[in-house]
């Protein structure tokens, strides 16, 4: 029972356990995209773990690639928005977001 | 196969309904003119429909769609005659609105809803397919929520929303009653499936949609609340077109197509006894003149609803034909309603008193509806309230027709009681004249109708006859 | 086949050269005429979906492969696909764009190229993600629909805009990250992501671990897309971006974007996990309480463009017991759906564009009193709410009544009658809401209201107008639908 796939997908989901907790823990936003990407970069390794047991590594390779790059482009929106809201309010707590309520 | 005659029928009003807006923009005269016309169309065409019911050969026209949808329209001797009684109070109503409505705002869309109104009652009555019964259904319901809320202030819109809510409400259970039939049936063809045995539990909820559509115990308390809306609204909400959905939907579904537990024919006469007792005890409490008035609706329609659900040949035939008496009578007594509250602006009786001087014509037809929905001889309204109760001691339920009795004698007490105080006793307004003469003629024509059709009850008689014979 | 081909590329190669064309010309030409350039796009977007809609269903095909720039097959990323249902998903979405480009004239003042460009990104990404084969593929486009709608919301740096925008974006990209969780766990199963290798590989038993990894995949994937889709219980997101966005913006989202981000990835897992009792479970339990919760929370809120929101959290709950049932009804009844909510739903957000245009405000305490003073929108917004609340003849009774029918049919009468009864909480919210607005008196400051004119009203009487015949002519489509051997 206790081979490398289990191992890793143990692995993984500590990482994304890791992460969830750094989102919810976590007031600052920066440290939310953190989290978010400790989280992406599980799902990353179940990518390749997927291509390592179904042997299509090359695939896996694609797809990884292409995942790196949306979370990047994710990761720069993100700091967008972060700038924008830090130079509305001075810092980067999202407990100052209080305008949408209901 | 003259059943273009019947889509005619229901098409000029729907559709004309839509260009009424448009007529207004360009005259108000144009736009009542047309409205007359649109809705006078429905009746003529109900007229020549006639002919076929009397010839035995009903128009009809049927195009069947996949699962079970159709178009079909038939005119049968039961929609005919709903669909005359129905067009022509509406056109009384339409003439006595040029009289009634033409100072306030909002006239185009009035006009509009009213002419959609008949327009969905003539679809309604004449469609053979549950989905298009429920289109029309609840595009009355539509109508009846802008009808109401035609003066825009806070109370009347709230409670606009409460109709639309309660019938809304009730057409929606009604369809998940429909979707019952059509699981076991495969059709939402009423013409398929004469005959059918459905199940208990479906009658129950189409029963919800009735009820909350002829405002009976326990879904009645928004008919009175409508009372804000003006005058001919009222009429024609309780005379004319929407109180009459119900019942027709009771006669169209459990007397002529399903076959029924025979449980119904006890617990729906229940139902409406307990209606008719308690609108009529309520009806002594009100001091406002058109909450009076809708009290003695829902008393009167449990009546139709006995004679419907009775099971004998008498009173459902009587019940029938009372759908024709209350619907001129009532007319009438809620337009006189209307002409004495538009002219000393108080809808509360204890302020009236001695109107019969000032206005003598508007007491005359007053009395004369009165005389009919109280059920005194030789209007109209007694041949049909007696067959009623015939046919409910035939049943064998003894009790429940003396319940009704009472409940007949309650009838007599508080019009009697309304009469007194609005037209006779202390003069309050002096300065107080008599209507303008297109409102005061169209409630004479009712009134002297509903004493007419005393006389002449064969003719109505003859057709529910024929209604019976579609069993 | 050619002329497929050429307009499942114009699905893609149209607003990627609209991109281009906007950033060469000359800024203030494209800022003067950006409409002409958007408005086209979108035309043009509707007119190949029914041109090639019209040339399937002449040679009776039920799906189409083709490729861009002519790329070669790799194993297990395969290539484009255009089928029916996602030809009326194309149609949806150009339709929407039109209208959200229709108030855009006149909501959007600066940053007009900048509209440009995200609007046709996100064009890009919705088009793609409905012509995609493989899971891996939706997933890219879906993530450009994301990107697209985080920056559009946060286009004006409003501190609203932006704090809806950073809302939407953090539990958007859990839902990432679910949906990339579950197809790297399909893919350990299957070896390959593409629709049809998945639904053939999934039955062949293997592997011990690998089965309890596609259960887990099942939810996590129905729970990704259920948040990009704003259902109970995901929707906190939902309300706060469409309603801190611009009305322009906001008609896509509502309209369009949650339908193609979170239904049509339910509608794509529902082809492939369709049969499996617990998957069609999950989705009617999501889908009913989506309905009633949505239609709750609707009931008290105060601004206009939040309860139109809600609304659609409640209406996608509809769209969710259509394809809970799994049956072919259950699918049509819910592709009606997405259509007949497209058209409603964008009227709903034109005519609050129109009363912010008019009166300034969306807070509906505010207000009152409008229906004599905007008689059209007041008009087209009781259209959309009947049609909404499902009352006939108009476009939503239809729709609705397909997903009941397929429900009743599969089995859940109890959940059909509940679903339809439902039905009623939308009409209490909307009346509240329309006697709020075009009811009741007119306050002071309201006074000198006019009628909005121009592009704005040109959408909201051509969206009633779409509501109205789709819902007399249904009979039609139904006719047609059968004759097609459908339903």
């Amino acid at each position: 029972m206790l081979n490398f796939q289990t191992i890793m997908l143990f692995v993984g989901f500590l990482m994304i356990i890791a992460g969830c907790y750094c989102m919810i823990r976590t007031y600052h936003m920066l440290k939310i995209i953190i989290g978010i990407e400790v989280a992406m970069k599980a799902v990353t390794m179940f990518l390749i773990l997927a291509g390592y047991m179904n042997g299509h590594m090359g695939l896996a390779q694609a797809y990884v690639i292409t995942a790196i790059v949306i979370e990047v482009i994710v990761a720069v929106v993100f700091a967008g928005v972060t700038i924008g809201l830090y130079k509305k309010y001075g810092n980067m707590d999202i407990r100052n977001l209080t305008e949408l309520k209901g | 196969m003259n059943g273009w005659i019947l889509i005619t029928g229901i098409l000029i009003p729907l559709l004309g309904a839509l260009l009424l807006p448009l007529f207004g923009k360009l005259s108000g005269k144009f736009r009542n003119i047309m409205a007359l016309t649109f809705v006078t169309t429905a009746f003529i065409l109900a007229v020549c429909a006639l002919t076929g019911v009397l010839a035995d050969k009903p128009f009809s026209a049927r195009y069947v769609l996949p699962l079970g949808f159709s178009f079909g329209f038939l005119g049968d001797a039961l929609a005919v005659f709903l669909a005359m009684t129905a067009s022509f109070v509406s056109c009384i109503i339409v003439i006595y609105s040029f009289g009634y409505i033409h100072e306030y705002e909002n006239q185009n869309e009035y006009y509009m809803m009213v002419c959609l109104f008949v327009g969905a009652m003539m679809g309604l009555v004449y469609s053979t397919n549950l989905i298009a019964i429920y289109t029309f259904w609840e595009i009355s319901s539509l109508c009846c929520w802008r009808l109401i809320g035609f003066y825009r202030e806070e109370i009347t819109i709230d409670r606009a929303n409460k109709t639309f809510i309660i019938t809304v409400l009730g057409a929606l259970i009604m369809l998940v009653g429909f979707m019952g039939i059509y699981s076991q049936t495969g059709t939402f063809d009423l013409t398929e499936m004469k005959g059918a045995y459905i199940p208990s539990w479906c009658v129950v909820l189409i029963l919800f949609g009735i009820l909350s559509k002829s405002a009976t115990i326990p879904l009645h308390s928004w008919l009175p609340d409508a009372g804000v809306a003006p005058s001919p609204v009222t009429s024609l909400l309780h005379a004319a077109v929407l109180v009459k959905i119900g019942v027709y939907a009771y006669a169209r579904f459990f007397v002529l197509t399903f076959e029924i537990n025979e449980a119904f024919t006890t617990i729906v006469p229940v139902i409406a006894a307990v209606s008719a007792l308690y609108s009529a005890g309520v009806a002594f409490r009100e001091n406002d003149i058109k909450r009076v008035l809708a009290y003695s609706t829902i008393s009167q329609l449990a009546f139709i609803l006995l004679g419907l659900s009775c099971g004998e040949k008498i009173g459902i035939i009587g019940g029938l034909m009372y759908i024709m008496a209350h619907s001129v009578a009532k007319g009438g007594l809620f337009l006189c309603a209307g002409i004495v509250e538009h002219n000393i602006h108080t809808k509360d009786i204890r302020k009236m008193g001695g109107l019969a001087k000032t206005m003598p014509l508007t007491a005359t037809a007053f009395a004369l509806c009165a005389c009919s929905i109280m059920g005194i001889p030789p209007f109209f309204g007694f041949f049909t309230k007696h067959m009623v109760i015939e046919g409910i001691v035939s049943s064998g339920n003894i009790v429940l027709g003396v319940l009704f009795v009472l409940c007949a004698v309650m009838t007599v007490m508080y019009l009697i009681r309304l009469f007194v105080k609005v037209f006779f006793g202390q003069q309050t307004f002096s300065e107080v004249k008599e209507g303008t003469p297109i409102m005061v003629v169209s409630v004479l024509i009712l009134g002297i109708i509903s004493l007419l059709l005393g006389f002449f009850s064969f003719l109505p008689s003859h057709l529910a006859t024929m209604i019976w014979g579609l069993m | 086949m050619n002329y497929l081909n050429y307009a499942g590329e114009a699905f893609l190669l149209i607003p990627l050269s609209a991109i281009f064309l906007n950033n060469i010309c000359n800024k203030r030409f494209i800022e003067k005429h950006f409409h002409i350039l958007t408005g086209a796009v979108a035309l043009l977007q509707m007119i190949a979906a029914v041109f090639a809609f019209y040339i399937m269903d002449a040679n009776q095909m039920l799906n189409f492969d083709f490729s861009v720039f002519g790329s070669s097959k790799i194993t297990g990323i395969e290539l484009f696909d255009i089928n029916p249902v996602s030809l009326v998903f194309l149609f949806c979405i150009g339709m929407v764009a039109f209208v959200s480009v229709m108030i855009s004239i006149r909501t959007i003042d600066v940053k007009k190229g900048s509209y440009v460009n995200l609007l046709m990104t996100l064009l890009i990404g919705m088009n793609g993600m409905v012509m995609v084969s493989d899971l891996f593929s939706l997933y890219v486009f879906l993530d450009v629909i994301g990107i697209s709608s985080f920056v559009m919301i946060a286009m004006f740096r409003s501190r609203k805009g932006l704090e809806g925008s950073i809302k939407y974006l953090i539990i958007s990209e859990i839902a990432s990250i679910f949906i990339l969780m579950g197809l790297s766990f399909i893919s350990m199963k299957t070896g390959s992501l593409s629709f049809k290798d998945i639904g053939r590989n999934l039955l062949t038993n293997t592997f011990e671990l690998q089965t309890i990894l596609i259960y887990a995949a099942i939810i996590l994937m129905i729970a990704g897309f259920s948040i990009k889709a704003g259902i109970v219980p995901f929707h906190s997101w939902l309300p706060d971006a469409h309603q801190s966005a611009d009305t322009s913006i906001s008609v896509l989202l509502s309209g369009i974007v949650i339908k193609i981000a979170g239904i049509y990835g339910i509608y794509v897992l529902t082809n492939i996990f369709g049969g499996i009792k617990a998957y069609q479970v999950s989705l009617a339990g999501l889908g009913i309480i989506s309905v009633v919760v949505g239609a709750l929370l609707a009931a008290c809120q105060s601004h206009f463009k939040r309860i139109v929101a809600y609304s659609s959290v409640s209406q996608m709950g509809y769209i969710l017991l259509g394809l809970s049932t799994g049956s072919t009804l259950g699918i049509v009844g819910a592709v009606a759906h997405v259509f007949s909510h497209a058209a409603f739903k964008s009227t709903l957000f034109t005519n609050a564009a129109a009363i912010h245009e008019q009166t300034g405000t969306l807070e509906i305490d505010e207000m009152g009193g409008l229906q004599s003073r905007m008689p059209v929108t007041a008009f087209s917004s009781t259209i959309a709410f009947l049609s909404t609340a499902g009352i006939p003849p108009f476009a939503g009774f239809w729709s609705k009544l397909l997903i009941v029918m397929a429900l009743w049919g599969s089995g859940n009468q109890i959940l059909a009658g509940f679903a339809l009864c439902a039905s009623i909480l939308t009409s209490a919210y909307f009346l509240r809401l329309q006697k709020k607005v075009f009811f009741g008196k007119t306050p002071e400051h309201l006074s000198s209201v006019t009628e909005v004119t121009g592009s704005i009203k040109f959408a909201e009487i051509l969206l009633t107008a779409v509501t109205c015949i789709v819902g007399v002519l249904f009979p039609l489509i139904i006719i047609f639908l059968h004759s097609r051997g459908l339903i």
